[in-house]
């Protein structure tokens, strides 16, 4: 059974929490069956994520065996998360968060976590950090790699302001 | 034998001579003393018939007349020479002032022109001393001039050096300073998923590693 995660669990924290209230629920139903009563719904006690999520994969709130194998699923990817560290210059808003969570599930990994950071020495763009990796995708990188052109660039107006 | 009787014949001849000569000295000494005798003689009978005669001649009133006039002779004797010592005086007088003037105005004379030589010596030295110094100041503005020239070279050549070593750096931060504020993230996404997009493999390879 293929399992999604939703966009807006992106926190390995987020998840674990997650993967707690999916436990809680489980042995709520354990409970429930053990002593025979009726299993009431009660969505109020548990995380919007969480619903969310059991939404997402169309899961039977009731069925004890989907439910494992969701949190089993979770599990894994808690116990070996694909974490990706973005560095911003600004705090980043959820709505910008969601957008990069959902590029990078798409294209890079389809159930990778993100960390992000602040950095004020970025003007534009960012920094990466993965498991082993360091990308710099700021500005300051783009204006390094094009020197020998803004350079030249700058030669060149010279070259006309002395004519 | 002639020889004898030529000087035989001389000497009588010798002696013969020097006799006659001292004889007639003789004489002529005895008849002088007897003219002194008779000149002695004759001015003194001379002599006291002219006393007799003198007071004859120079009474009283011709000696008064002679001592008037020598009087008068003496004194225009005396103003003439006065008159003379006067001219004498004046003439030496003016001519020792005219020397006088001469000498101090030559001495003044040659006193300015030495102090003038000196003077325009001093002047000399001056104009000399300042065109040295003019020359040396004009060499040393030229130096400095030059130094301060190469300085300025120098630390422009530095600084643009240093501005293009640190030039990402200064565009950052200015690009930072200028709009860090204004740039919404949500704007950059664009420029951050097409750096994703071009890095995406080693980035996947680098994940999968990771697990």
């Amino acid at each position: 059974m293929e399992f999604k995660l939703d966009n807006s669990i992106y926190k390995l924290a987020q998840l674990r929490r997650i993967t707690f209230e999916l436990g809680l629920l489980i042995s709520k139903i354990e409970q429930n069956r053990i002593t025979n009563d009726q299993y009431q719904e009660d969505q109020a006690n548990f995380g919007l994520e969480l619903n969310q999520l059991i939404e997402l994969n169309n899961l039977d709130r009731n069925n004890i065996s989907d439910l494992q194998k969701l949190k089993d699923f979770l599990e894994q990817i808690g116990n070996h998360p694909a974490v990706i560290h973005f560095s911003f210059n600004q705090e980043a808003d959820p709505f910008t968060l969601q957008k990069l969570v959902s590029y990078a599930r798409e294209n890079i990994y389809p159930n990778v976590l993100i960390t992000v950071g602040l950095d004020p020495s970025i003007v534009i763009g960012c920094r990466i950090r993965t498991t082993n990796k360091y990308f710099d995708f700021s500005l300051k990188s783009r204006l390094k790699q094009k020197r020998k052109l803004l350079l030249d660039k700058i030669n060149a107006l010279q070259g006309l302001s002395n004519e | 034998m002639t020889i004898w009787w030529l000087g035989l014949i001389i000497t009588v001849l010798a002696v013969a001579t020097i006799g006659f000569l001292w004889l007639a000295l003789k004489l002529n000494a005895i008849l002088k003393n007897q003219n002194s005798i008779t000149q002695d003689k004759l001015s003194s009978s001379l002599d006291k018939a002219a006393e007799k005669d003198v007071e004859h001649v120079f009474n009283n009133e011709f000696r008064e007349e002679l001592r008037n006039r020598g009087r008068l002779y003496f004194e225009k004797i005396i103003g003439d020479n006065a008159m003379f010592l006067q001219q004498d005086l004046r003439l030496t007088t003016s001519q020792l002032n005219d020397f006088l003037k001469d000498q101090i105005t030559k001495t003044l004379k040659d006193e300015f022109s030495k102090y003038e030589q000196s003077i325009s010596d001093a002047k000399q030295l001056a104009v000399e001393s300042i065109q040295k110094t003019l020359a040396s100041l004009e060499n040393q503005r030229t130096e400095l001039a030059n130094q301060i020239k190469e300085e300025v070279f120098r630390d422009k050549d530095k600084l643009v050096s240093r501005f293009e070593q640190h030039m990402t750096e200064i565009l950052n931060h200015y690009i930072l300073e200028a709009i860090g504020d204004q740039v919404d993230l949500s704007d950059q996404l664009e420029y951050i998923f097409a750096d994703l997009e071009a890095n995406k493999e080693a980035i996947i390879e680098d994940i999968k590693n990771g697990i």
